[in-house]
C-alpha cells in the first residue's frame, strides 16, 4: 500500500471495518511510514478531542410549550 | 381529528417526544451553537410531528423521519434568516463533562474551553460537513441513516465526514492548545477563532 491509498481505506480503518487482508497491509503500511501514522494518530486525537462535547439536557421550556400546544 | 383519533396520537407522540427530544435539541444546538434557536427549533419539529403522525406509515424508521423534519426546518430556518454562522452562548459552564478521560484527560476549565473551540470550529464549517460530522460523531447514528436522512448515498455521506474529519484535524493540529500544547492557542478564551 502507497501513501496516496491510506486515504481510500483510513475511514474503514478507524471504525474497524477493513477486510482482513487490506487491514494487514494497511498497518504494515502505517508501522513503516513515519508520516502516515502520525496522520492516523493524529485524526484519531482529534475525533477523540471532538467526541468529548456531550449531549445536554433538552430544556423543559420545550416540553411546557410543546404541552401548550398540545391541550 | 375526532378526539378518539386525537387522543390516540397524543398518547403515541409522548412517548416519540420523550425518547427523541434530547437529540434532536442537541442537533439543533450544535447546528446553531445557540440555545434559544436550539428550543425553538426543536419546538417547531415536535409540533410537525404531531400534526403529521396520520401522515407517517411507517415506511421508514420514524427517528429517521423526524431527523428529516429537523433537517427541513432548520434550511427553513436558515432561509429565513438569510445567515449561517451565529456566535456561541456562554452559559455552559455547568453541563460540560468529559467523556474520554483516559485518553485525554482535561480540567474542567480546559474541557468549558474546549467546548468554546469546538462549536466555534462547528460554526465555521460548511452545513454540508456539519451535518454528518455530527449526527455521526457526536449523535451516533449509521452510515446508513444518515443517508437517508440527508438523501445522500452512503458513499456520499462517508466522502463528508472523511473531510469533515481532515479539516477537525488541521485545525486542531495547528491552532489547539489541547491538541498539542506547543501550539499557541489563539482562543482567548472565547473559543476558537479562524485566522
Amino acid at each position: 500500500m502507497k501513501c496516496a491509498e491510506l486515504e481510500k481505506f483510513i475511514f474503514e480503518y478507524l471504525e474497524n471495518k477493513l477486510a482482513h487482508s487490506v487491514k494487514e497491509e494497511f498497518e504494515a503500511h502505517i508501522l513503516n511510514c513515519l508520516n502516515c501514522r502520525k496522520y492516523i494518530d493524529e485524526t484519531i486525537k482529534c475525533i477523540t478531542l471532538f467526541r468529548q462535547l456531550r449531549e445536554i439536557p433538552c430544556p423543559e421550556e420545550v416540553d411546557k410549550k410543546i404541552k401548550y400546544h398540545l391541550d | 381529528m375526532n378526539l378518539e383519533t386525537k387522543t390516540h396520537n397524543t398518547g403515541q407522540f409522548e412517548e416519540i417526544y420523550e425518547s427523541c427530544k434530547k437529540r434532536i435539541y442537541n442537533y439543533f444546538y450544535r447546528m446553531t451553537g445557540d440555545r434559544e434557536e436550539a428550543k425553538d427549533l426543536t419546538q417547531e419539529v415536535f409540533l410537525k410531528v404531531y400534526k403529521g403522525l396520520d401522515t407517517f406509515h411507517g415506511r421508514s424508521d420514524i427517528v429517521t423521519w423526524i431527523y428529516k423534519i429537523a433537517i427541513n426546518t432548520y434550511k427553513n430556518f436558515l432561509r429565513n434568516k438569510k445567515k449561517q454562522y451565529e456566535s456561541f452562548g456562554d452559559n455552559y459552564e455547568e453541563e460540560i463533562a468529559i467523556v474520554d478521560k483516559d485518553i485525554l484527560p482535561l480540567k474542567h476549565a480546559e474541557v468549558k474551553e474546549l467546548e468554546g473551540c469546538m462549536q466555534k470550529f462547528l460554526n465555521d464549517l460548511p452545513d454540508t460537513y456539519r451535518m454528518p460530522l455530527i449526527l455521526y460523531e457526536l449523535q451516533g447514528l449509521r452510515i446508513k441513516d444518515i443517508a437517508a436522512i440527508m438523501n445522500l448515498s452512503e458513499r456520499n455521506v462517508k466522502i463528508r465526514l472523511i473531510r469533515a474529519r481532515k479539516k477537525l484535524r488541521e485545525i486542531l493540529c495547528t491552532q489547539c492548545y489541547f491538541f498539542n500544547p506547543s501550539n499557541p492557542c489563539n482562543c482567548n478564551g472565547d473559543g476558537w477563532q479562524a485566522k
